[in-house]
């Protein structure tokens, strides 16, 4: 049986934000659950701060619906404590057609005038 | 891990609203996300760590049970597969279940409408009823005379009083006369009862005063059956024995303990009752702040002032009192019903032990499946709590059906109860009966899946492996045998009641009536009285009918009569018979 992926796709969207957040964490490499936090707290100027439970509940789903999977081997230079996650193929074109979806609506709402151009 | 810390320690024990599987996950992880997090904050300041634990607390109330959710989601899914693929096992699960939890919603519908329902009035907790007694006669729950009535009214200092007398009358209106019951009371009645009009007004003081207007209520029931449901009922005329009343007001069909449809003042003349005619029944409302005792404590008094001042007619009468509640749900019909209520519980637990039963046979057939599972990491307690969500869910699916019999059954049961069943004409599957059903399921799915629960958890992997699916454990051979014992117990309780019920039947069969009731018909023609006995002419029609029914039926003999000697059914009041069975000229003939 052939995976219809598109449709998979856009079952998961609109994207939660704690998923989204977690995603863009994570384009750039493995990260543990601590420095995901880190990461968003970072990128968001404090504004975000996810709590462990919102972090781990949110991994946990990811990793049940294929977004990000866990490392199995350490990376490099890996503190052997804790646990690694990474985002898949899958979880990579899930996080483009997200923003592909909030970029539609931002050009949108710069047509209507609700939002002014950026200068 | 390194020695916790107090904060550390705190956390865990807010990590423990968590389902265990989870904890198994991410504990650890969480852990130290949070002494990072926690240290980070420290460093911001107090504020950015109370933040934290508002959002840890947010957490255990709100995401911790989403994880619950979602643990019960993926095991009802799984029941779901699993009884998809055993369908016969589920149709005789579930429809044992539906029977022994759809009698039981059924039979509580009933002792709820009848023995748990409070009563609706706003007084109800201050509503006495009042009897007269004579022990030296051996006369109890006796009506009360009239006169003895206005001396208690006069005199009681803890309670008010109202008296009403019943009986039945022709109603004579635009239609057709109909013969209604009917209630002559006090007009302090509605009062006491706190009942309101659905329509125009109730009694008022200057309405039983000599000379004035007369003046009717009517039963939401008469309202609707004769009058159409009309608002302009209100200042209707009406003829009752030849007087015209105006209807002033429609009453609710609950706001009376009484069967009656038509209501009029009652009008006393002292003049012309006598003190031992006992002929009214009588309500009491206690005054607020007055307790049941120090109302019987006064009445009794004044029972024995009367008894010294009217040694003629009250010598050896005192008084009977009980609360309203014990009137018109009497103690015998409440305990009846709860034995009847214990009698379907027995049948309920047969049929838990039964899906019990089938649940542990499928369990012995499942047990490799359970030992694979447990192999390839399966927790032992998940597989546990995945044998009690399909035995809730058997429990919720065979109850669903159960209530949707009692849906079905419960009006028909309606119909069967016999008439003096105090408002068991109101037995409905209303949301306590329903809340009911609900925890019946609850207690029922848990029952029955605890005996497989067990047997899952109490099995070695390894053992399971080797012996296949070759049969049962020995501790679940042996709970099969313990429930197939309790079936045996439960089934000869039942057995015996219903033997000794049989017995009490065949021996109330044969009580001596005194009379020879044996050969004789009955035929009701509705025929009202009242106009009989003004215009007797209007027998000879009856005559004739008599005389053909005599020819065409083969009888030995006809006649007439007023009331039945007998009736059906039992009754506390002489007067209560009156209202149930309106006064008609009956035809009896052999």
């Amino acid at each position: 049986m052939t995976r219809d992926i598109d449709a998979e796709i856009h079952a998961l969207l609109p994207l939660a934000p704690a998923f989204f957040q977690i995603l863009i964490a994570l384009g750039d490499g493995e990260r543990h659950g601590y420095s995901v936090m880190q990461d968003v707290a970072d990128r968001t100027g404090g504004r975000v701060r996810m709590s462990p439970g919102t972090l781990y509940g949110s991994i946990k789903r990811m990793l049940a619906e294929g977004l990000i999977e866990e490392l199995t081997t350490g990376a490099a230079g890996a503190d052997e404590r804790r646990r690694y996650y990474r985002t898949t193929k899958f979880g990579r074109r899930v996080a483009a057609a997200e923003a592909a979806r909030i970029s539609s609506l931002l050009l949108q709402a710069h047509e209507s005038g609700l939002v002014p151009r950026p200068s | 891990m390194a020695r916790l810390t107090l904060a550390e320690r705190l956390y865990r024990l807010l990590l423990r609203c968590y389902p265990g599987e989870f904890r198994d996950d991410y504990e650890g992880e969480m852990l130290l996300a949070f002494r990072e997090r926690l240290a980070h904050d420290q460093g911001i300041g107090m504020g950015a760590v109370l933040r934290l634990w508002g959002q840890l607390l947010a957490d255990s109330i709100v995401r911790a049970p989403g994880e619950h959710l979602d643990v019960l989601r993926q095991d009802l899914r799984y029941a779901f597969r699993s009884l998809r693929g055993a369908p016969v096992f589920a149709f005789t699960a579930i429809a044992t279940l539906a029977l022994g939890v759809g009698a039981n919603t059924a039979i509580f519908s009933v002792v709820h409408a009848v023995a748990l329902r409070p009563l609706p009035y706003e007084t109800a907790d201050r509503l006495v009823r009042i009897w007269e007694k004579n022990d030296s006669l051996a006369i109890d729950g006796f009506a009360v005379s009239l006169p003895n009535y206005i001396s208690w009214r006069e005199r009681l200092r803890t309670m008010d009083v109202a008296a009403w007398r019943g009986g039945s009358v022709t109603l004579r209106s635009t239609g057709d006369p109909i013969r209604v019951a009917s209630v002559a009371f006090g007009v302090d009645f509605f009062r006491m009862l706190g009942a309101q009009p659905v329509l125009g007004r109730t009694f008022a003081p200057s309405d039983e005063a000599a000379g004035a207007e007369r003046v009717a209520l009517v039963r939401d029931s008469l309202w609707r059956s004769h009058f159409g449901a009309g608002p302009r009922i209100v200042g209707t005329a009406v003829t009752v024995a030849g007087q015209s009343h105006t209807i002033v007001g429609v009453i609710p069909e609950s706001s009376v303990p009484l069967t009656a449809e038509f209501f009029t003042p009652m009008r006393i003349d002292p003049a012309a009752e006598q003190r031992d005619n006992h002929t009214a029944s009588v309500i009491g409302l206690l005054r607020p702040g007055v307790t049941y005792e120090q109302a019987k404590q006064d009445i009794d008094a004044v029972a024995r002032q009367l008894e010294a001042e009217f040694p003629a007619s009250n010598k050896g009468w005192g008084i009977d009192m009980s609360t309203v509640y014990d009137w018109i749900v009497p103690e015998p019909t409440r305990r009846a019903l709860f034995v009847l209520l214990g009698a379907v519980g027995c049948v309920l637990l047969i049929a838990c032990a039964n899906v019990a039963n089938l649940m542990l046979a499928r369990a012995a057939s499942r047990k490799r499946e359970m030992a694979v599972r447990m192999a390839i990491g399966a927790a032992r307690r998940r597989l546990v709590r995945q044998v009690l969500t399909e035995g809730l869910l058997l429990a919720v699916l065979g109850g669903t059906a159960g209530i949707l019999i009692a849906y079905w059954s419960v009006p028909l049961m309606r119909e069967w109860l016999p008439t003096n069943l105090p408002r068991g004409d109101e037995a409905t599957v209303s949301a306590p009966v329903l809340l009911f059903s609900l925890g019946v399921c609850l207690i029922t799915g848990l029952a029955f899946a605890v005996f497989p629960a067990m047997a899952t958890s109490g099995s070695d992997v390894i053992t399971s492996l080797k012996d296949g699916s070759r049969g049962s454990s020995t501790a679940a051979t042996r709970s099969r045998h313990v429930l197939a014992a309790a079936q045996v117990a439960l089934a000869t309780i039942l057995l015996v009641g219903a033997g000794l019920l049989v017995q009490s039947l065949r021996h109330l069969q044969r009580v001596e009536l005194g009379f020879r009731g044996c050969g004789y018909h009955h035929r009701d023609d509705g025929v009202t009285t009242g106009p009989l006995r003004q215009t007797g002419r209007r027998l000879e029609p009856l005559r004739q009918a008599l005389a053909a029914d005599r020819r065409l039926a083969g009888r030995s003999g006809s006649g007439l009569v007023e009331r039945r000697a007998v009736w059906r059914g039992q009754h506390r009041d002489a007067d209560q018979c009156r209202w149930r069975h309106p006064s008609r000229i009956r035809i009896a003939a052999k």
